[in-house]
């Protein structure tokens, strides 16, 4: 009996799943180090994702739409990277991808085949688009999941550098996935490199470049 | 609105440079075999509501082509249309690109939507420098749409959609800031500045986000990451600049072309 896709996204959500999320604060550590009050986490989280979000998003989609039609994902990655100016930023979604694929690898062994050439450490969505071509995932389920698992991996990290009420954080979650939701459709139905949104994230980049460069942190991003 | 167009050629003793005015005027400052130098100021009222600005550029193969603004541009309150500011550039190959704009002010109540567009072909590159400043002193300002999309013959270097709402600040996004200088190069990779990303292809993105402009070290980075891009270059013979026939005249008016040789 074959797990069914729903089951998939829930396990590649779960923040207990081995894949190196628990090393990431999604950008909240680099925005807290840098000065940001810890009251603007939930309009920092909102623009995190219609910015990186969405880019990691629209490459995910794009990334099952190639797997699924036996295309090679690899050519996806300079479109992602084009959109993700920050080495920091780029860095820590290769972490993420290794660990994802090193799961894959061993679950579903076919995933390796549709990210040739792309070594061991593919960007995460591009891992999360193949997983999903592979185990059934279709598109908008796939963009939840892509900004669900960055807004969870932030506020489990939230909490962890400015202990509070964790319902609170569990509510910012929510509050940051539904704020996407208007765009879910049009990001799902991406088939072509162009197509993948740009936003840009000055402020939250500059942080991640400083903190890439400091010792005294908890998290790698 | 007619389209501003520069293009530069190389050419013995001298460039072959095809300037036409349109919203913006070019001015030829100087030139060599492969080099030319443009002067870009308003040829009119800029930029209010409804404005569509259209500036072409053309680098020829092996050429190198400074271009830079005389003012800096504000646009002004506009509730009923958006301004639009398009930029696009064709850098042939080995040739340089370096485009000094000073900032883009967007007013209280203006729309803008500025697009920039790059295309490298083999061995080209370019430098610029793209500054906004929201809202002039002690103003909210309006919002912004800005996008740029630079490629080499390979594929994408850098895509960029920044979007900003003077009214609604975001954190992550500009922040507080009200200045955000940048300066970009692509087509070679940089000395890295302190605060530069690298691309993942050859290139860097250098940017301050501040309250005041002339807090902004990017003088320097746009200094020092121009003249790379210059000795990189191919290097020009040696002609003298003509200052007279071709060299500061004015444009005789809007719509009006003019073909220096």
């Amino acid at each position: 009996m074959q797990p069914s896709p729903q089951t998939i996204s829930l396990l590649l959500a779960d923040a207990r799943l081995p894949s190196g999320g628990h090393a990431q604060s999604s950008g909240v550590e680099p925005a807290l180090l840098a000065g940001m009050p810890v009251a603007d986490v939930p309009a920092f989280l909102r623009a995190r994702a219609r910015t990186t979000g969405m880019v990691d998003a629209g490459t995910a989609v794009l990334a099952r739409h190639r797997a699924l039609d036996c295309i090679p994902v690899a050519p996806i990655e300079r479109a992602w990277a084009a959109r993700t100016p920050s080495r920091a930023i780029r860095d820590a979604s290769k972490d993420l991808g290794r660990g994802l694929l090193r799961l894959a690898g061993r679950i579903w062994p076919e995933v390796r085949s549709s990210l040739d050439h792309l070594g061991e450490s593919p960007p995460r969505p591009l891992v999360l688009g193949a997983i999903a071509a592979h185990a059934g995932i279709d598109a908008e389920s796939l963009v939840r999941l892509t900004v669900y698992d960055d807004m969870a991996c932030a506020v489990a990290a939230l909490l962890k550098l400015e202990p509070g009420d964790p319902a609170h954080g569990v509510a910012m979650v929510l509050e940051a996935c539904s704020s996407i939701e208007p765009q879910v459709a049009a990001v799902s139905s991406i088939t072509a490199a162009h197509q993948i949104p740009a936003a840009s994230a000055p402020q939250s980049e500059a942080w991640s470049e400083a903190h890439a460069l400091t010792t005294r942190r908890l998290f790698r991003a | 609105m007619t389209t501003t167009r520069i293009a530069v050629r190389a050419g013995h003793p001298r460039a072959h440079v095809d300037l036409a005015v349109g919203a913006l005027a070019p001015r030829l400052v100087g030139r060599t075999s492969g080099t030319a130098h443009v002067a870009l100021s308003a040829a009119g009222m800029l930029l209010l509501g409804g404005d569509l600005v259209h500036v072409e550029v053309d680098v020829g193969p092996d050429c190198t082509l400074e271009l830079e603004d005389v003012g800096g541009m504000v646009a002004y309150r506009a509730p009923r249309s958006a301004s639009q500011l398009t930029l696009v550039a064709r850098v042939g190959s080995g040739g340089t690109l370096l485009w000094r704009a000073l900032p883009l002010v967007v007013a209280a109540g203006a729309r803008v939507e500025r697009r920039t567009q790059i295309d490298l072909d083999q061995g080209g590159c370019a430098v610029i420098r793209e500054t906004i400043v929201l809202g002039r002193e002690g103003e909210t300002a309006g919002s912004l749409t800005s996008h740029i999309s630079i490629t080499d013959p390979d594929g994408p270097v850098l895509n960029e959609d920044l979007d900003v709402d003077g009214s609604f600040p975001e954190p992550g996004i500009l922040g507080s800031a009200r200045v955000l200088d940048a300066v970009v190069a692509v087509g070679f990779r940089p000395d890295l500045q302190p605060g530069a990303m690298l691309l993942d292809q050859p290139g860097a993105v250098a940017r301050h986000l501040g309250d005041l402009m002339h807090e902004s070290p990017m003088d320097d980075v746009w200094a020092t990451w121009s003249e790379i891009a210059k000795s990189s270059a191919v290097p020009p013979v040696a002609t003298a600049v003509p200052l007279t026939a071709g060299g500061l005249s004015s444009p005789r008016g809007v719509d009006s072309v003019r073909s220096v040789e």
